[in-house]
């Protein structure tokens, strides 16, 4: 680990400790806790007031998860008691395209407020980061069973690569209720971005032709990155570079904005629909650390049909010989070329877009559905959860949803909200059971017994957690009329 | 609200154990199989468009393929047979004389001198009866040793018929003492003979000056000078040269289409031999051609003599005249099927074409002769073998290092190889090709395809007399080579490629080869690996 890149690792490690970059699914319907409104803005929380301002402790948001595989899928134990791992297990259990998901969201200050009943303003500041690599079936299957079972099949190595962005966010929020039944909401977004490694474009083919076993490759590549420029001068002169994490945050050049739109329709007493959109906004990076790494020739393509021996029967000597071996591989080179270009880039954030609908049971019972569509990678990933809330009073709200998402269909989450008095603590997951269930590997080195316990079956988890102070949450009390 | 905390804490139960995180099962690594992991890779190995040069592969500058204006292919073989300067060819031994003079002289006073004049004619001796009219020479000396009996001061001026530097030949030797050695450089100087009473004599003219310096008079005095001419190099010798005869040596010119022949014949149809005498001499010079031959200098061991009357014997080869002086003259034999039996000798697939001859000049009598050390006599072979006949079973056999055990220490990792062998070809000429691996012992380890499958098929020849093909012939085949011999490969040190080759129609078609014909060679290879 580079010395220069371990200041950022801490604050990246710290931010996931807390904040929000992305929302669970299960805190959408809970709008007694006020962070619901960040999953649609015209979700305007229970309380007429809330404030947070405990920084680690307000909000914290952690999610990661691998859509591919998971070890339980692929190490079994044969009947001989011996470990297997069946590759071509694991890959069955691939999707075309894979993601390693890492977000985190640490929220540093937050409040909102409610005006004359049918107006909302909030505001929110956050350290928010999100990491989403991507790597193909086709990468896997060709290591695993090689090209020549791919005859005359185009292996696709595209939308390979990182979507990762670390930043600051601040946020101010507007809902109005329009009438008895439609509310609308807005949140317009500031951000600071701190580091960006960002591909907007990966592809590399390959096609083996069966009659003649020829190669066909094609390369399109054209990926970015902002890092702090110690970085790459650390990269470029091998030697360490320190820069402070004051320095790291204190930066201001690459700024951008979002807009979050959200609208809730109360159809009757007992059906609410909801639809929003959130993160539609982009970066600007300018900062002094911006590479973009592009293809040459985007359109290229080489087909490697053998080597020609006449060149080297001219050759006549080994010089020649080598010359032409030389020409073949620059040949192979150029397609592959990578040039480094300099200066400022525009990338977008990562859009969500939410469909909701609830169905209040009683005044205490509550169902929902919320169908999530994420955008990221060149690719739409969707989410679906159906929910069950009670509340217990004005303390305790629980609830219980069922998610389907990253190909995974039965994960459990609970939601928990419960107030003491102004002092609400929440807690939400979407994925409760299956990270719990563990599967233990055990192996010697250097005569001693390691172990590592690793989630079962768990392809995603997520933690939502906060302190807030809240108030004006309870429902008015209704005296009854004394006869 | 009992109620309600009594729910909390369950469910805080309920969550702390599940926070436990129960492990479910428990794996040993320790026990953990390889994992099956068996690869399979192909890629294209070869893919060339091999003409009739590339497949020949082993001209250079003294072998080579060319063609006419319609693009047909002749072989040419070349070896220069004979070459030699007239510097090489011709020598001037050393010479030595010497000449004495006994004289007196009255009493010589002091300022005053006494003169006397020795001439000397010197006899050049040149080998081969040589009659030289005058010589220019680049080198050498004349070294003069004298012996006297004089007590008084000489000079002695040598004057000789020629020049040197341009200007009349004369050197002049001071001595003080009755004896002195002197050398006369002779670069750039001609000399000029004269042959009254004998041939190659040089006049040489010694003046000898006597200077009184007091001492008495000893005559009679004596004087004897021994002059050598030593290490003389021409640059020009005009004159008659004799009879010289050149020691050439057998030339040969190797044929090295046969090199690897291992079987089978070619039928030639127009094979050619030229030789070429290029004369820069001026001298004529008479060559005879003793022997020439094909001879096949692998088993079956052969020679077949050719004769006809296309070869002169004697053979004189033209000169250049004094006009033309500096030029070369060529002189060309040219034996084809017409004026020999060059065609029947090819038939014994003969690696060489030998000629033994020798040479004479002026074979005729004296003549007027020049040369330059410079002047050159070359004589240059060429066999010329249009490729334009039938083959008929003409098997080639070549034995190379490969070398590729070290490269299969690893086979077991190694199901299978499949090579996909594909053939566009576009010479009329069949081929059955077979690889094989040898061990260190030259023992078969494994041949390459297996069975033996025909790869090449000719293209059909169309009608005469130009014979161009009318079509290729396309075929691909697959080999593959299973683990059980490929874990036999560490052993293989050689390969042996064998191929045989007949014309179209099994070697009974007339075929001819042009430059745009080609072999189009595709070879893949796809790998079946095993991990497991």
């Amino acid at each position: 680990m580079k010395k220069a890149y371990f200041p950022i690792l801490i604050c990246f490690l710290l931010l996931t400790l807390k904040s929000q970059a992305q929302q669970d699914m299960t805190i959408y319907p809970m709008q007694i806790i006020p962070q619901s409104n960040y999953s649609n803005p015209a979700l305007v929380p229970t309380a007429n007031f809330h404030i947070s301002m405990l920084p680690g402790l307000s909000s914290i948001y952690v999610e990661g998860g691998h859509t591919g595989f998971n070890a339980h899928q692929f190490i079994n134990i044969t009947a001989n008691d011996s470990v297997e791992v069946n590759l071509q297990k694991l890959i069955d259990q691939m999707g075309k395209n894979n993601y390693i998901n890492l977000n985190t969201s640490i929220e540093l200050i937050s409040f909102g407020f409610k005006l004359k009943e049918k107006h909302y303003f909030n505001f929110a500041l956050s350290n928010k980061m999100y990491a989403h690599a991507s790597y193909p079936k086709d990468l896997i299957n060709f290591a695993h069973k090689g090209n020549g079972a791919f005859f005359d099949e185009t292996l696709q190595f595209s939308k390979m690569g990182i979507n990762a962005a670390h930043y600051n966010e601040l946020m101010l929020g507007y809902s109005m209720q329009y009438d008895d039944k439609w509310t609308f909401g807005a949140h317009l977004k500031i951000l600071q971005g701190l580091s960006n490694v960002w591909t907007k474009r990966a592809d590399v083919t390959l096609l083996t032709q069966e009659d003649h076993f020829f190669i066909t490759a094609t390369s399109d590549i054209d990926a970015y990155a902002s890092l702090p420029s110690e970085v790459w001068e650390e990269d470029t002169t091998n030697t360490s570079k320190d820069f402070g994490p004051g320095q790291y945050l204190g930066n201001f050049k690459n700024m951008g904005a979002a807009i979050d739109l959200g609208v809730t329709y109360k159809f009757d007493d007992k059906w609410t629909f909801g639809a929003s959109m959130i993160d539609l906004g982009f970066f600007r990076w300018k900062g002094d650390g911006n590479r973009n790494f592009k293809s040459v020739d985007s359109e290229g393509n080489f087909t490697f049909e053998g080597i020609d021996i006449t060149d080297f029967i001219k050759a006549k000597d080994t010089t020649g010989a080598q010359s032409t071996l030389e020409n073949l591989m620059d040949s192979i080179v150029d397609i592959f070329q990578i040039d480094t270009l300099y200066g400022a880039y525009t990338s977008p954030l990562n859009t969500r877009f939410y469909l909701s609908a609830t169905y209040q049971l009683t005044p205490k019972d509550q169902l929902s559905g919320l169908i999530r569509m994420h955008l990221y990678n060149r690719a739409v990933h969707p989410a679906l959860t159906l929910g069950y809330m009670r509340k217990f009073g004005n303390i305790l709200s629980l609830s219980g949803t069922y998610t389907m998402a990253s190909r995974k269909y039965f994960n459990l989450g609970l939601g928990i909200a419960a107030n003491f008095g102004p002092v609400q603590f929440y807690l939400t997951t979407d994925n409760l059971i299956s990270p719990l269930v563990h599967n233990k590997y055990t192996w010697s080195e250097n005569n001693e017994l390691q172990s590592l316990t690793v989630p079962r079956n768990t392809k995603f988890m997520n933690v939502h957690f906060g302190f807030n102070f809240i108030f004006g949450y309870k429902a008015t009390k209704v005296n009854a009329p004394i006869l | 609200m009992k109620k309600l905390f009594r729910h909390i804490a369950l469910g805080l139960i309920l969550v702390g154990i599940m926070a436990s995180s129960c492990v479910k099962d428990e794996y040993s690594l320790q026990n953990m199989k390889t994992p099956e992991w068996d690869p399979n890779f192909a890629a294209p190995l070869i893919n060339s468009r091999l003409t009739f040069w590339d497949i020949l592969n082993d001209f250079d500058t003294t072998d080579i393929v060319i063609e006419d204006e319609t693009q047909f292919l002749y072989l040419v073989y070349n070896s220069t047979a004979f070459s030699q300067t007239a510097e090489d060819l011709i020598s001037i031994p050393d010479q030595n004389a010497s000449a004495s003079h006994n004289f007196s002289t009255g009493t010589i006073a002091v300022a005053d001198s006494f003169v006397t004049t020795l001439v000397y004619t010197y006899n050049f001796n040149f080998p081969s009866s040589q009659v030289i009219d005058s010589i220019y020479l680049k080198s050498g000396s004349l070294n003069l040793s004298i012996n006297s009996n004089f007590n008084l001061p000489a000079k002695i001026e040598l004057k000789l018929p020629g020049t040197k530097q341009g200007q009349p030949f004369k050197e002049t030797v001071y001595m003080n003492t009755p004896t002195g050695n002197q050398s006369i450089g002779l670069n750039n100087t001609k000399l000029i003979f004269n042959h009254s009473g004998g041939n190659n004599k040089l006049e040489m003219t010694f003046r000898v000056v006597l200077y009184g310096n007091g001492n008495p008079n000893q005559s009679p005095y004596n004087i004897n000078i021994s002059n050598s001419f030593y290490n003389v190099k021409f640059k020009a010798i005009y004159g008659y040269l004799g009879q010289l005869n050149f020691a050439m040596n057998e030339d040969t010119v190797k044929v090295k289409l046969y090199d690897n022949h291992f079987n089978g014949i070619i039928n030639w149809q127009d094979p050619r031999y030229y030789l070429t005498a290029t004369n820069y001499l001026g001298v004529p010079v008479q060559l005879t051609i003793d022997l020439l031959e094909t001879k096949s200098t692998r088993p079956p061991f052969n020679t077949y003599q050719i004769v006809g009357a296309g070869i002169p014997n004697p053979w004189n080869i033209l000169y250049p005249s004094f006009s033309q002086m500096g030029q070369g003259v060529k002189t060309l034999m040219y034996l084809d099927k017409n004026n020999s039996n060059i065609d029947a000798a090819y038939d014994i697939a003969p690696q060489q074409m030998n000629a033994l001859i020798s040479a004479v000049t002026n074979s005729s009598g004296p003549t007027q002769n020049f040369v330059f050390d410079t002047s050159r006599f070359t004589l240059d072979a060429k066999v010329e073998l249009p490729l334009h006949g039938t083959a008929h079973n003409f098997t080639i056999v070549d034995t190379m290092d490969v070398n590729i055990g070290e490269d299969f220490k690893n086979s077991e990792y190694i199901d299978w190889i499949l090579f996909k062998i594909y053939a566009e070809n576009g010479f009329p000429i069949d081929a059955e090709i077979q690889i094989y691996f040898l061990d260190s012992g030259y023992n078969i380890v494994d041949s390459l395809l297996a069975p033996p499958q025909q790869l090449i098929h000719a293209a059909t020849p169309g009608p005469a007399p130009d014979y161009i093909v009318t079509g290729k012939y396309k075929k691909m085949i697959t080999t593959t080579i299973y683990n059980d011999r490929i874990a036999e490969y560490h052993r293989i040190k050689y390969a042996v490629v064998k191929a045989k080759m007949h014309t179209f129609n099994s070697g009974t078609q007339i075929v001819k080869i042009y430059s745009y014909y080609d072999l189009h060679v595709k070879i893949g290879a796809q790998v079946q690996m095993n991990f497991n």
